[in-house]
C-alpha cells in the first residue's frame, strides 16, 4: 500500500501555505457543482455562461459509474447519450476559462439511485459489507435503500479498476497544465455508507482479516496484544473484533478503541487504495482530496469530526481533505465548528460541497437568507475554497441559483454573486484567519465515547427509526465509569463544549484541532486546550509536556492522567508536573487549579470548573500569553480577524448568531480608526477605537478595517 | 409505490417546505424518556432534552406497563416513553436489513421496516401508542399506507397527474404533483409550475385550478385527479374522521374543488 499518493513539490498543480497553486500561482477556487449528464447538451453553454456570471471559476462535477456503465466494461461516453461526453463537457468548461474539479467515485450518492455504482455491483453478495450481526448494512436512502458495499473486498477493488480504467485517461488529458483540471475527488462521504454506529459496519470476512492486519501492524505481537487486552489469544487470526459494547472496567476498554481507531483506519487504508489506482491511471500532477459527510450531532457537531474520520491521518496519504456542510442559519455552532476543525486540521480549507440548494428529503431545508448566512460564516472561519452544491438544479435537487433550463432564481443567483464578489474584490485568498488559541477534540477519548454506543442501528437518510442521532451522544452512549471518576465518554463532551462556549464568550479567536495533531502544528499557538482524564495516551502525554516546554501554554483537566491508553501506569506528565513550582488558580475564593511552569511554557492544570466564570477564568489564566482577543459587550457576538501583508489592515467578521437584534460594541487589539462593511458597500460607525452598529437577527457583516 | 428512477425535478422550496410541516412528524422533535435494558438491567434512562425526570423503577420488569408507569409519573414532560432491549434491536434491524431487494420500491422496505416493530413487542415498546405510530419520520396523512394506495387505485389513472393546491388567504401556499406509470408507480414528483406566478392568482378557485392544471399539462401528463384546496379546511379534514361524509359539504362551501372530477367522485359530491 502506497504510503502518500500526494503530488510532488513541483507539481504544476500542488499546495502550499494553505493556497492551490496552479502553475507557481495561486487561484482562489470558488467552484460551482454542475452535472453535464443530467442537463440538456444544447443548454450546457448557456448554463456555464449563468455560472460564470456569478464570479465562479470553477466548475465541479461527479462523474457517475451507474450512469456511464452499459454492461459491464462498456462505457457510453457520448456514443449512445451525447449528454454522456464528458470529455465535451470538459473541454466547453476550460474554453469559458473555468478551472475543474472532478470527482469520478466509485461512489458519489448525487441521489442517483444507486448511489452511483451500477446495480450489480451492488447485488453482488461478495461485495456486500456485514453488520454486527451479520447482516446486509442497508442504508435507507430515497428512492431505493441500498447495501453498503466493503471497501475492503479485492472483488470492489477490481470491478472498481475496470471503472477508472475507462474514465482516467479522459480526466488525464485534461489535467493541468494540458487542461484546466486542478483538482480529483476520491471517491465520496466515505463514512461506511453513513453507517456511522460502529457496530453497524463492516464485517464482512475482508474487513475481519484487514482488523487483524491493523492489530497485528499496531501490536507488532500476539504477547503485545494479550498484555494489552489481558487475553490469551495463540495468534491474531484468533481475534475477534467486539459486536456490541460490554464493557465494564478500564481494562476492558482498549479491545473496544481498537475497533473504533481501524475503523478510522479502514477509510484512510481504502480512500489510498482508491488515489493510487487513479494514480495508475494517469491522473497525476494533480491534487487528490476527498470529503468527509457534513457531521452534524447535537449541539452542533460536539462530536463528529474526530472519528470515524482522521482528517489529519488521510492527509498523510491525499493532498488535502475536507467536510461537506449543509445548514441553516439556526446552526452558526455547526458551522463554526467543521470550518473552524477544516481551518485547524486541512492544508488546504476547502468546503468539497457547501450548501447552495437542498436534496429533497432533506427536513425544513432553508432559505436564502440560510444560504447567505451560512456563506458568510464558513468564510468568516477561514475557508479557502469551496465548491457550491449545486449551483445548478438537476433531478432530485431543488433551490439551486440556477435552474436546470438555464433560467435564473434572481434572489439566490445575486446572493452567491455578490458573495464571489466581496471574495475576489477583497482578495480573500491573500488573507488569513488569525488565531492564537487551538482547542482539540481529545480522539481517544472521542473513540471511547464512539464505541460506548449501546443500541446499534444503520444509517437512515430519511430519520433513523429509532429516533437517535447516528453519531453518539448522551441518550444512546454508556454510563458506566469504569472505575473513574465519572463517564468520560459523556464528560469529554461537556467539558470540550464549555471550553468552546467560554472561548468565545471571552472573545477569544481560536481553531480546533484534535490530539492526533503533529507537535509543530500545536506548536504554531499561544495556547492550546485538551481535556485529560485519568488515561491518556503516552504519546499524547509526552507530546503535550513538549509543546508546552516549546512555548505554548497547554490548558488540560479536570484530571493529570496516570495510566496510558492500555490502562497501564503512566505518570509521565504528572512527574513532568511534579517537578515544577506551580501557582495556583483561584475563582470564588477557591483554588481551582495550578499553573506549571515548564521549559520555555506552562501547563495549566483546571481541575474544577464547576460555578465558576469559565469565561472569566481563562481571561484571568490566559492573561500573560496575551493570545488575540476581542472585546465585546454582548457575549453572545462572535469575532473573527483576518489579516494580509498590511499590519494596519484586517476583515473583521462579525456575527449576530442569536434571534434577537442585538446592540453591538466592539475593541480589538488596536484602535480602531475605520470600518466599511464589505457586502453592503457602506461605512460602518466607529466611535472610541470601537466598532458599534446594531445586529438584526442572524446576522453577519463584514468590515474592512484599518487601525491607528 | 415509488419508482426506482423517479424524476423529482422544479420543486418549489417554499411549497416543499409547507408540504413537510403539513405531512410529516419527526419523532427526534418529540420529547421523549428514553430506557435502554439488558435483560431488565437499566443502561439509560434519560430524558431527550435533559430534563430532570423521576426515575421510577430500577429494572425493567414488564417493559409495557413500566413504560406507562414512566410516562405517568412524569407527566407533561415527554410525548412518549420508549424502552429498547439491547438484543432485540440488534435482532430486529439484522432482521430489517437482511430482508432487502434491489427490486422492492422504497415504500415497501419502509412499510416493512415499521411492522416488524410489532414482531418485537416486549423489546421495542412505547408509552403512550404503539411503536409504529410513534417512531421515525411519521407520515400524517390523514389515511393508513393501505387506504391511501386504495385511494389512488379508485381515483387515479395510470399514466397520469394528481395534482394537489392549497391556499392560504388568497395565495399559495404548497402545491404538489404526482405522476403515475403504468403500473401505477410514482415516476414524477414536484410541484405546480410556475407557482411563483400562480401564488398571485385570482381568488376565483375555478380559474386558479384551470390555470394550475393548464401549467402542469404543458409540461406533464394531463390530470385525472386534482384537489384545489384551503388551507385549514384541508388540515382540519386530513387529521378529521369521517373523511368521505365532509367531502361534499366542503365542496358545496366552496373550501374544496375537484378538477377533474373523479366520476367515482360524482355520487359523492356536488359537481359545481
Amino acid at each position: 500500500m502506497a504510503k502518500t499518493v500526494r503530488v510532488p513539490p513541483d507539481a504544476p498543480v500542488r499546495l502550499e501555505n494553505r493556497r492551490l497553486l496552479v502553475g507557481g500561482k495561486p487561484i482562489a477556487l470558488y467552484s460551482g457543482a454542475v452535472h453535464y449528464w443530467r442537463l440538456d447538451r444544447p443548454k450546457w453553454a448557456d448554463i456555464l455562461d449563468k455560472v460564470v456570471g456569478m464570479g465562479f471559476n470553477a466548475i465541479s462535477t461527479y462523474i457517475p459509474w451507474e450512469v456511464h456503465e452499459l454492461a459491464r466494461g462498456e462505457f457510453d461516453f457520448g456514443r449512445v447519450n451525447s449528454n454522456n461526453d464528458i470529455d465535451a463537457f470538459l473541454s466547453l468548461c476550460e474554453r469559458k476559462g473555468l478551472n475543474l474539479i472532478v470527482r469520478p467515485g466509485p461512489q458519489i450518492n448525487s441521489e442517483l439511485t444507486w448511489f452511483g455504482y451500477p446495480r450489480r455491483i451492488l447485488e453482488d453478495p461478495e461485495m456486500q459489507a456485514r453488520s454486527g450481526q451479520g447482516s446486509k448494512a442497508v442504508l435507507t436512502q430515497v428512492p431505493r435503500p441500498i447495501p453498503a458495499l466493503s471497501y475492503t473486498s479485492e472483488k470492489f477493488f477490481a470491478e472498481t479498476a475496470l471503472w477508472y480504467d475507462a474514465i482516467c485517461p479522459i480526466l488525464a488529458k485534461h489535467v493541468a497544465p494540458k487542461g484546466n483540471l486542478v483538482a480529483v475527488q476520491v471517491d465520496n462521504e466515505m463514512a461506511f455508507f453513513f453507517h456511522i454506529n460502529p457496530y453497524a459496519c463492516d464485517y464482512s470476512p475482508s474487513s475481519i482479516a484487514a482488523y487483524r492486519a491493523f492489530l497485528e501492524q499496531k501490536y507488532r505481537t500476539i504477547k503485545a496484544l494479550n498484555d494489552a487486552y489481558r487475553t490469551r489469544f495463540a495468534s491474531f487470526i484468533e481475534v475477534e473484533p467486539p459486536h456490541r459494547f460490554a464493557a465494564r472496567k478500564r481494562e476492558d476498554i482498549p479491545c473496544y478503541v481498537d475497533w473504533i481507531e481501524y475503523r478510522e483506519h479502514y477509510l484512510v487504508e481504502s480512500l489510498t487504495r482508491l488515489a493510487a489506482m487513479l494514480r495508475d491511471r494517469g491522473v497525476v500532477g494533480v491534487p487528490l482530496f476527498h470529503n468527509y459527510p457534513h457531521p452534524l450531532g447535537p449541539g452542533g457537531a460536539a462530536s463528529g469530526i474526530t472519528t470515524p474520520f482522521n482528517l489529519a491521518g488521510l492527509e498523510e496519504r491525499l493532498d488535502f481533505v475536507g467536510f461537506d456542510i449543509y445548514s441553516r442559519k439556526e446552526l452558526y455552532d455547526h458551522v463554526k465548528t467543521v470550518v473552524s476543525y477544516v481551518v485547524g486540521t486541512s492544508r488546504f480549507p476547502y468546503i468539497p460541497e457547501f450548501i447552495a440548494g437542498v436534496w429533497p428529503w432533506y427536513l425544513r431545508p432553508g432559505g436564502r437568507e440560510d444560504e447567505e448566512f451560512v456563506t458568510k460564516a464558513a468564510i468568516m472561519h477561514g475557508i479557502k475554497g469551496f465548491s457550491r452544491y449545486m449551483i445548478v438544479d438537476r433531478n432530485r435537487w431543488l433551490a439551486s441559483p440556477v435552474t436546470q433550463s438555464g433560467a435564473i432564481r434572481r434572489d439566490r443567483y445575486d446572493m452567491f454573486r455578490r458573495a464571489n464578489e466581496v471574495l475576489l474584490e477583497n482578495r480573500f485568498i491573500d488573507l488569513d484567519r488569525q488565531a492564537d488559541v487551538l482547542l482539540l477534540a481529545n480522539r481517544e477519548y472521542d473513540r471511547l465515547e464512539a464505541s460506548s454506543v449501546l443500541v446499534s442501528f444503520p444509517g437512515d437518510f430519511l430519520e433513523p427509526i429509532l429516533g437517535f442521532s447516528e453519531y453518539p451522544n448522551f441518550m444512546t452512549t454508556s454510563e458506566e465509569t469504569f472505575g473513574f471518576k465519572r463517564p468520560i465518554q459523556q464528560a469529554k463532551s461537556a467539558w470540550f463544549s464549555d471550553m468552546y462556549r467560554a472561548l468565545t464568550s471571552a472573545g477569544y479567536c481560536f481553531l480546533l484541532g484534535d490530539t492526533s495533531h503533529k507537535l509543530e502544528e500545536l506548536a504554531r499557538y499561544k495556547v492550546v486546550l485538551t481535556s485529560s482524564y485519568e488515561y491518556m495516551d503516552s504519546s499524547t502525554q509526552a507530546k503535550l509536556l513538549d509543546v508546552a516546554r516549546a512555548g505554548t501554554h497547554v490548558v488540560l483537566g479536570p484530571e493529570i492522567p496516570t495510566l496510558d491508553s492500555l490502562m497501564r501506569e503512566d505518570r509521565t506528565l504528572e512527574a513532568a508536573l511534579a517537578a515544577c513550582a506551580p501557582s495556583p488558580v483561584e475563582a470564588l475564593g477557591q483554588v481551582v487549579g495550578r499553573t506549571y511552569p515548564i521549559g520555555e511554557g506552562k501547563i495549566t492544570h483546571l481541575a474544577e470548573t464547576a460555578g465558576a466564570d469559565l469565561a472569566s477564568l481563562l481571561v484571568q489564566i490566559l492573561k500573560e500569553d496575551a493570545p488575540l482577543r476581542v472585546t465585546k459587550n454582548r457575549s453572545e457576538v462572535d469575532v473573527t480577524i483576518h489579516r494580509g501583508a498590511d499590519a494596519d489592515k484586517a476583515v473583521v467578521f462579525v456575527a449576530n448568531p442569536t434571534s434577537e437584534a442585538l446592540d453591538v460594541a466592539l475593541g480589538f487589539d488596536r484602535r480602531l480608526a475605520t470600518a466599511r462593511e464589505l457586502w453592503e458597500g457602506r461605512d460602518a460607525k466607529v466611535k472610541d477605537g470601537q466598532l458599534r452598529e446594531t445586529f438584526p437577527p442572524y446576522t453577519i457583516r463584514i468590515y474592512g478595517c484599518t487601525f491607528e | 409505490m415509488l419508482h426506482e428512477n423517479p424524476l423529482m425535478v422544479d420543486i418549489d422550496v417554499d411549497h416543499w417546505r409547507n408540504l413537510q410541516e403539513l405531512f410529516l412528524e419527526s419523532s427526534k422533535e418529540k420529547r421523549r424518556i428514553v430506557l435502554i435494558h439488558e435483560d431488565g438491567t437499566l443502561l439509560k434512562f434519560v430524558h431527550s432534552g435533559r430534563e430532570p425526570i423521576v426515575r421510577s423503577i430500577a429494572r425493567v420488569e414488564n417493559p409495557e406497563r413500566d413504560a406507562e408507569k414512566v410516562y405517568r409519573d412524569n407527566k407533561d414532560k415527554a410525548d412518549f416513553v420508549l424502552v429498547l432491549e439491547r438484543r432485540a434491536v440488534e435482532r430486529y434491524v439484522a432482521e430489517v436489513q437482511d430482508s432487502w431487494s434491489a427490486d422492492e420500491d422504497l415504500d415497501v422496505y419502509v412499510r416493512r421496516m415499521y411492522m416488524k416493530l410489532g414482531d418485537y413487542p416486549q423489546g421495542i415498546v412505547t408509552y403512550p401508542g404503539s411503536p409504529q405510530e410513534n417512531l421515525g419520520l411519521q407520515w400524517r396523512i390523514g389515511v393508513t399506507y393501505e387506504e391511501f394506495r386504495g385511494v389512488l387505485a379508485l381515483l387515479v389513472k395510470p399514466e397520469t397527474t394528481a395534482v394537489l393546491a392549497l391556499f392560504d388567504r388568497g395565495s399559495l401556499w404548497a402545491s404538489l404533483v404526482l405522476g403515475f406509470n403504468a403500473k401505477m408507480q410514482i415516476d414524477l414528483i414536484t410541484t405546480a409550475p410556475e407557482a411563483e406566478a400562480n401564488s398571485l392568482l385570482s381568488s376565483d378557485r375555478e380559474k386558479a385550478a384551470a390555470l394550475i392544471l393548464q401549467a402542469v399539462e404543458s409540461k406533464y401528463p394531463r390530470s385525472s385527479l386534482g384537489l384545489f384546496a384551503e388551507l385549514r379546511p384541508f388540515r382540519t379534514w386530513l387529521h378529521g374522521e369521517d373523511k368521505l361524509e365532509k367531502l361534499s359539504t366542503l365542496v358545496e362551501k366552496g373550501d374544496f374543488l375537484f378538477r377533474p372530477v373523479p366520476k367515482q367522485f360524482e355520487a359523492l359530491i356536488q359537481v359545481r
